[in-house]
């Protein structure tokens, strides 16, 4: 757990610190990847929430990212709601959109579970690339940020809008390491470590994971909000599977169950995807090529092989998922 | 009759549709339910083998060339891939799913890097470039010959598995490994061959679509969906499964678009999540439900 990690604390001070400053210092094109990491380090927060402490492995969470910006945008675009209104909508609508697909999802386990995430996603994803009112697979443009002119915040401005998303990740990260500590996290723990057990000591096994998957949905769907307000335009690629792919490979590669893993996975990720780029077409093949490499040679992830370099367990919540069932 | 002309010419394409998703999922769903490994990069093969049998066409002008030389090109590079990777990761799903996911974008970029962003399309081969009149029709016969070769190949698929040494050998492994070894069985062996069959269809069915489907970056990902959900449906490592549910979904897609268009693009979504809440375990499952 965090809380006993020495390293957890520094590490995260320093790479929000860090984007923090770059949200006030840096050049216009600098500011979209510190977006960017913001924005991808909230949608990770919430998968290694699911994956690292609850044991459910979503091949499909993007499908709530989805969920979340096209909420908005019908809220917001079609109806004409206020933006913080209609974000309140979309992050109850993945709220409740996790309850039901999420009560839907744990009847099944193992690699069936990883399907069937995948393919509720990819439904909604089907469903998104042939909806005309959101333009289609062209997706829609137009779309309006929050509006905090009131307090003194254009978020019109790249740069301010940069900030409040740091904040924003900040602010999850807490979020999600009060939610892991609280007694509520703790059963979601004994739950992953086993289920038979947890269920015989009285648990309500479904009904946590299911409450499990709500806050990951609504979490995700406001990553997603936050996605639509950056780019100003929805569409179905927020929701597509090979989105949700990455999230997960970010959270393995940072370090399943660590919170502080899947941020420094995300920073990796979003930092390496650019520098790649700006050499080559092909970032995907090197991406890609790390990828097996990471998962290869750390299958703790980077933030769980730094904690044993430094002579300390890794900071899991319990043995990898999956490993056991084989 | 202009009604039964219409469905008869959708049944036709549904036809070969699922003897092309068979001839993928089979390998995918032998891989997992025998030697346990999920593998993603299963239809990143399938492209290769497509691109491969083109360049062999093109260069060669043979079309039965490229059906020949490319899955054997395939099954190489599969070998390699399990012998070097896929061995080591058997038995934990998540760092499989990640490892072969992370292939899959490797070979997307591989294939760009080769082949470029073009579409290409292998010619038919000239005995079979004819059309074949029915349901007031004239049908490509390509596409017959295409459904012909996936019902032989689950035809030798189950003969070998059901008579030969080695399907026995497999059947054995499947049901007790440790105890299959302990016998003196070189179970990693089979297995391995069983790897390499299952790559050399996902080439041969790369080949055999080209004409049909166009070849570019994307198709794999494109055909692992319904591969995976075929896979899913059927029952992991069945045969019988495989055929079932390459059947179903091949239907599902064809006659979809045409009876529920707005829907079309979901049902295969929607057909495998109805199956996996009625039977978790797949359709025709190989080990009965404990």
């Amino acid at each position: 757990m965090p809380a006993r990690d020495p390293l957890s604390l520094p590490i995260v001070a320093l790479l929000f610190g860090g984007a923090l400053a770059a949200a006030l210092f840096v050049d216009a094109y600098r500011l979209t990847i510190v977006i960017e990491i913001a924005i991808l380090v909230i949608f990770v927060l919430s998968i290694d929430f699911l994956v690292g402490y609850a044991g459910l492995v979503t091949f499909g969470h993007a499908g709530f990212m989805g969920v979340g910006a096209y909420a908005l945008a019908y809220a917001s675009h079609f109806l004409g709601w206020p933006v913080g209104l209609a974000m309140l909508a979309g992050v109850a609508l993945g709220a409740v959109a996790g309850i039901v697909i999420g009560a839907l999802v744990t009847r099944v386990s193992g690699v069936f579970f990883i399907m069937v995430t995948l393919a509720v996603s990819m439904m909604f994803w089907a469903w998104a690339s042939k909806a005309r009112k959101f333009g289609a697979d062209d997706g829609l443009g137009g779309m309006k940020r929050l509006d905090l002119k009131s307090i003194g915040i254009d978020l019109n401005s790249d740069r301010a809008f940069a900030v409040v998303c740091v904040v924003l990740a900040v602010l999850a990260y807490f979020f999600f390491l009060c939610l892991v500590r609280s007694s509520f996290g703790q059963a979601l723990k004994a739950i992953k470590q086993n289920e038979n057990r947890a269920r015989a000591q009285g648990c309500p096994v479904q009904r946590y994971k299911v409450a499990a998957f709500a806050i990951a949905g609504a979490v995700a769907a406001f990553a997603g909000e936050l996605h639509l307000q950056n780019t100003k335009f929805v569409h179905p690629e927020v929701a597509h599977w090979i989105r949700s792919g990455e999230g997960l490979i970010v959270v393995i590669v940072g370090g399943a169950g660590t919170l502080t893993g899947p941020v420094i996975g995300g920073f990796l990720f979003v930092l390496f995807h650019r520098i790649v780029e700006s050499f080559t077409v092909h970032w995907q093949i090197w991406m890609g090529l790390l990828f097996v490499a990471i998962v290869l040679a750390a299958p703790d992830g980077i933030y769980g092989r730094l904690s044993t370099l430094v002579g300390r367990k890794p900071a899991r919540a319990a043995p990898r998922p999956e490993a056991a069932d084989a | 009759m202009e009604l039964v002309n219409l469905y008869g010419i959708q049944l036709l394409n549904a036809l070969w549709l699922s003897a092309l998703l068979f001839m993928l999922a089979v390998g995918l769903s032998v891989v997992f339910g025998l030697l346990d490994v999920l593998n993603l990069a299963h239809c990143t093969l399938y492209m290769i083998g497509a691109y491969i049998g083109f360049t062999i066409a093109d260069r060669l002008d043979s079309y039965w060339l490229a059906l020949l030389v490319a899955p054997v090109a395939v099954t190489v590079i599969g070998a390699i891939l399990y012998l070097v990777l896929l061995r080591r990761l058997r038995g934990n799903h998540l760092i499989q799913a990640l490892v072969t996911f992370g292939l899959l974008f490797v070979g997307y970029d591989a294939a760009r890097m080769i082949w470029g962003v073009d579409q290409f399309k292998i010619a038919e081969p000239a005995l079979l470039t004819e059309s074949f009149p029915i349901f007031g029709q004239k049908y490509p016969l390509y596409r017959l010959f295409v459904f012909g070769v996936g019902l032989a190949t689950a035809v030798a698929l189950y003969v070998g598995l059901d008579r030969t040494r080695l399907g026995a050998v497999v059947r054995a492994g499947v049901d007790d490994r440790e105890t299959a070894a302990v016998l003196g069985i070189n179970i990693d062996r089979a297995f391995f061959v069983v790897f390499c069959i299952g790559t050399a269809l996902a080439g041969f069915a790369g080949v055999l679509a080209a004409p049909i489907r166009t070849i570019e970056p994307g198709i794999d990902v494109e055909i692992l969906i319904p591969a995976l959900v075929v896979v899913v449906i059927g029952g992991p490592g069945s045969l019988k499964g495989a055929v079932l549910g390459a059947f179903i979904i091949g239907t599902a897609e064809t006659f979809g678009p045409q009876l529920v268009p707005e829907f079309a693009s979901f049902i295969m979504y929607a057909v495998m999540a109805a199956v996996l809440l009625v039977r978790p375990q797949g359709l025709l499952p190989v080990k009965p439900a404990h």
